[in-house]
């Protein structure tokens, strides 16, 4: 291992623009929106942005934290990083979800990435006139994705979707294997650029159409942005909202997810940086990217966008119905709808590819440095692990059910968990004092007093209580999924069987890195 | 819209943008000399063996 050489950032930026690309994702231009719209528009950013304060962003300076002072012990995924914060038998163990999270998550990430290239390439190409009946989009979708019967996604051979999945699969694995400044934050340094273009063309089309139906004179832009930003039904209203336990779970889930902390990739990230680069400005400003995303891109282009052709009725759905359902009619509508689709769903596609690119990472970086592989060997077997996995997603399409269920189990419950493992190494075990020194050491930027205390109290218990309400609501509907869908169970045993595997693999590296500890002088 | 959809608009459209824009000023303007700095940490004699 020593002879090997480390794998490192080519600039600050470019480590910036890699965390940021990991955060930006399906989830801050449709999510996000969607959110916005269902929870009386403004009312919403109140809990939003209180989560984002005592929750994201504390998280992420102490994920950073953790990840550089890993990196000088010579640790980089989260096993060793853990064992070396916390000199505990069990903490390397803790670390799988740092392993499993990102690389499950891949399986099923890589197939909806799929998706958004198909509707480009569709948009591109011209396939995507279809008229202007809603059914229409909703069969399509139906069809592009197979979720009528199980299999059917894979029954027509080498269709578009099949095609796309394959092209998906060959282009990450390309770059992964090019490893972090050679492939990862190259494609980071054109990709996030190229994204915000994009979005800002679309942003700049929805916002100068006036009213586009004149027999519907009430659907103009502005109020198109009322609907997303304004204070329904004044202070009465305002606060009748707040009174919504519901929305401040959604909220704080919100910026939880968007952040992806608890998600494994930010820590591994952080851990190639040097001993006195900053990690205070560069956090903050991935953050602050990943903020402008979803509030000043994905905010006023979405729901003010499918307000304005389809009224308040066009804003309701889910992350899939808003996004592949409901968009593409409202492109249909648009004056150069195929062009702005195209735009749309190609900048969809790099807010997943660059997302996607992130979550091979950590899992590679602990063969690297538990097992002895070396980048062939690790993304190879990480490569064939992943195949699988997304062939189970791809077969079980059906109501996506295998899909969902390694959502809710180990891309939502499991990163919950991970995240509450973090706020407890940082705040308790390596200490508020060592963190701040952590953190202070080449920092560009002063980070508040008040942090302190934020994250070994506040966080904790906000994350905990999120945590609980949150399973309280969805727990009894998933636990009743695995009861009554073999498809749920499978991918789970499939998942089970990954998290055992990795479980021996940490079992070894911990041997390993025992012996190489005990040689040195 | 009215007068507290704009004020929240612009607080919240205005507040993410300015701080990603004052954010990458600093980034950008420190480049030069955080990357100066990667090549003399390299040489630091305590972390040779990492």
């Amino acid at each position: 291992m020593a002879s090997r050489k480390k794998d490192s950032w080519g600039s600050s930026l470019g480590v910036i623009l890699a965390v940021t690309g990991s955060a930006v994702g399906l989830g801050n231009f449709l999510r996000f929106p969607g959110l916005a719209a269902k929870y009386d528009g403004a009312a919403f950013l109140i809990p939003y942005f209180l989560a984002l304060f005592f929750l994201g962003l504390p998280i992420a300076w102490s994920e950073w934290a953790m990840g550089r002072f890993g990196g000088q012990q010579g640790y980089n995924s989260c096993p060793g990083i853990f064992r070396s914060i916390w000199k505990n038998r069990l903490a390397p163990y803790l670390g799988v979800l740092g392993l499993i999270v990102p690389v499950v998550i891949y399986m099923y990430y890589l197939w909806i990435e799929s998706w958004c290239l198909g509707y480009a390439w569709k948009y591109l190409t011209g396939q995507m006139n279809l008229g202007m009946d809603p059914a229409t989009y909703t069969t399509h979708f139906t069809s592009f994705v197979g979720l009528q019967t199980d299999g059917d996604f894979l029954a027509h051979g080498f269709s578009l979707p099949v095609i796309c999945l394959l092209a998906c699969v060959i282009l990450n694995f390309f770059f992964i294997y090019r490893g972090l400044s050679g492939g990862i934050e190259k494609v980071c340094l054109w990709g996030m650029p190229l994204l915000v273009l994009c979005a800002l063309l679309v942003l700049a089309r929805v916002l100068t159409l006036g009213t586009p139906d004149p027999s519907h004179p009430e659907r103009n832009v502005l109020a198109g942005l009322a609907y997303m930003w304004d204070i329904r039904g004044g202070l009465p209203g305002l606060l009748h909202s707040l009174s919504n336990a519901e929305m401040w779970m959604a909220a704080a889930g919100q910026i939880f997810f968007s952040l992806s902390v608890g998600f494994g990739v930010v820590i591994n990230y952080s851990s190639y940086l040097k001993k006195r680069d900053d990690i205070a400005l560069g956090s903050t400003t991935a953050v602050a990217g990943n903020e402008f995303c979803e509030v000043s891109l994905g905010g006023l282009i979405t729901i003010p966008a499918a307000f304005l052709f389809l009224g308040a009725a066009g804003t309701v759905g889910g992350t899939f119905g808003l996004g592949f359902q409901t968009l593409p009619l409202v492109f249909a509508h648009m004056p150069a709808g195929q062009l702005f689709g195209f735009l749309w769903f190609f900048l969809l596609f790099i807010a997943a590819f660059t997302s996607s690119l992130s979550m091979l990472q950590p899992a590679i970086a602990f063969m690297e440095e538990g097992l002895d592989l070396d980048r062939r060997g690790s993304v190879s077997l990480l490569g064939f692990i992943t195949l699988m996995g997304t062939g189970i997603v791809v077969w079980f399409t059906k109501d996506l059910a295998a899909l969902d269920a390694m959502d809710f189990w180990v891309g939502s419950f499991c990163i919950f968990i991970l995240a509450t493992i973090q706020t407890f190494l940082y705040g308790w075990v390596l200490g508020v004092k060592r963190g701040r020194e952590e953190l202070e050491r080449g920092a560009l930027l002063p980070i508040p007093r008040i942090f302190d205390f934020v994250i070994r109290y506040v966080s904790p218990v906000y994350l905990l209580t999120v945590f609980v309400i949150w399973l309280h609501q969805k727990g009894a509907e998933n636990l009743e999924a695995i009861r009554t869908q073999p498809s749920v169970r499978i991918a789970l045993l499939f998942v089970a069987a990954v998290l055992i595997l990795f479980l021996l693999l940490i079992a070894r590296a911990v041997r390993v890195w025992r012996i190489r500890e005990e040689r040195k002088p | 819209m009215s007068l507290y959809g704009w004020i929240v608009l612009v607080l919240s459209v205005g507040g993410t943008t300015g701080s990603l824009i004052w954010c990458f000023a600093r980034v950008i303007r420190n480049l030069g000399k955080t990357d100066r700095l990667h090549a003399t940490t390299d040489l630091d004699p305590h972390n040779a063996d990492l």
